[in-house]
């Protein structure tokens, strides 16, 4: 096939992409602005797989965000950072600092905030409460926001193993997902959430800065493609290749995130009982 | 610096980010002054996923800023035991253990 179509193509796409996180940036910010604070303190899942079915877009989207990767190193014929070291630009290198800096102090509020009693929720309890009751809307930020975590972080390298692990991750996901379809569980969870002093501005900042990663990634990737450059998640991949135990560790992060999310919604015995019963039939 | 011998049988010899091992300095120690101010009790909740991650993190970004400092082998460099480890499997591996590590002790 021509890559240069290809490449006009995910041009477009990105193009698109960027308009359609705009709109779902606007009504994220406009529901966050308009929430019922007084849900939050207590409710009951719409439907008793709503964590699950979040958990597996977020697990989806990973895995998704690495096939990408392969089909954009296959579309720009991207070399491996493996051998050539790694490769950077200066606006690129402050795109990633202010990434990581905001990233950190979002961990950093998180970690004191779960810890301390303070009157302000943790943002935890913000997601928690948008995915109880806005599924749909945080299915598709999960989606995005994991797509693009899978295509930055898990960016493929060229190593052999790498359509191996794809295709592994992939039919581990998808047998997962059939397990949950055809699962019956049905029943309705009410769930007692820490009643903490939520506001109507932790929520629309928690909104603005969650999408505001994958939009600022499109217009640096827009950028980038346009000046026939490599992509973001190349140059990511450049850092993962290079600091191996820094991304294994920010692996582990954003497993747990997704622990932490969507499966704390119902809890750890929630949890095993629901997944004995998947696949033990009981 | 250390270098491996890759999947593909060749030698890698990775470069640090000049600018970045600043920034990892900084980070590593705002993170371990600020988690050594959170209580202990919090680590029995799971801010401790995210805390001993912030801890481990910003411990390898010191002793990689420690190591760029005095000329040491860098510590980014996957040992070359018992096979030469892919960023991608590294990444695979984290996922899954931070997943499970949430479910086992979440929350």
């Amino acid at each position: 096939m021509d890559l240069k179509f290809l490449r006009r193509a995910e041009g477009n796409l990105l193009f698109f992409g960027f308009l359609g996180l705009a709109v779902i940036w606007g009504v994220a910010l406009f529901v966050s602005w308009a929430a019922d604070l007084g849900y939050c303190s207590s409710y009951t899942l719409q439907h008793a797989s709503d964590p699950y079915v979040l958990t597996l877009i977020a697990i989806g989207g990973f895995v998704g965000g690495r096939v990408l990767g392969h089909g954009r190193r296959w579309i720009h014929k991207e070399p491996t950072p493996l051998l050539q070291g790694v490769r950077t630009e200066p606006w690129l290198q402050g795109l990633l600092a202010v990434v990581l800096i905001v990233a950190g102090g979002a961990l950093l509020y998180e970690g004191f905030g779960v810890g301390h009693d303070l009157s302000a929720p943790p943002i935890t309890s913000y997601i928690r409460c948008a995915a109880a009751g806005q599924v749909g809307l945080t299915a598709i930020v999960t989606a995005i926001v994991f797509l693009l975590l899978g295509g930055w972080l898990w960016h493929p390298t060229d190593a052999p193993s790498a359509i191996w692990i794809t295709a592994v991750a992939a039919l581990a996901w998808g047998a997962l997902a059939i397990a949950l379809v055809i699962s019956t569980n049905t029943s309705l969870v009410a769930v007692t959430p820490e009643s903490r002093g939520y506001s109507h501005v932790g929520f629309f900042l928690v909104s603005l800065v969650i999408l505001a990663f994958p939009i600022v990634t499109v217009v640096a990737d827009l950028r980038l493609i346009q000046g026939r450059d490599l992509t973001v998640g190349h140059y990511v991949n450049g850092f993962v290749a290079a600091y191996p135990w820094f991304a294994l560790l920010l692996g582990v992060v954003v497993g747990a995130m997704v622990a932490h999310f969507f499966l704390g919604l119902v809890g750890q015995v929630a949890v095993i009982d629901f997944v004995a019963d998947l696949f033990g039939g009981g | 610096m250390q270098s491996v011998i890759t999947s593909t049988g060749q030698t890698r010899r990775p470069k640090p980010y000049h600018m970045g091992r600043w920034f990892l300095a900084i980070l590593a120690v705002a993170t371990i002054v600020s988690q050594l101010l959170l209580k202990v009790s919090a680590l029995e909740r799971v801010s401790d996923v995210f805390g001993l991650a912030v801890i481990l993190l910003g411990g390898v970004a010191a002793l990689n800023w420690l190591a760029a400092k005095n000329g040491w082998a860098y510590i980014w460099v996957l040992p070359n035991w018992p096979r030469p480890l892919s960023p991608d499997i590294c990444v695979a591996i984290g996922f899954v253990v931070g997943l499970g590590f949430g479910i086992w002790k979440w929350i």
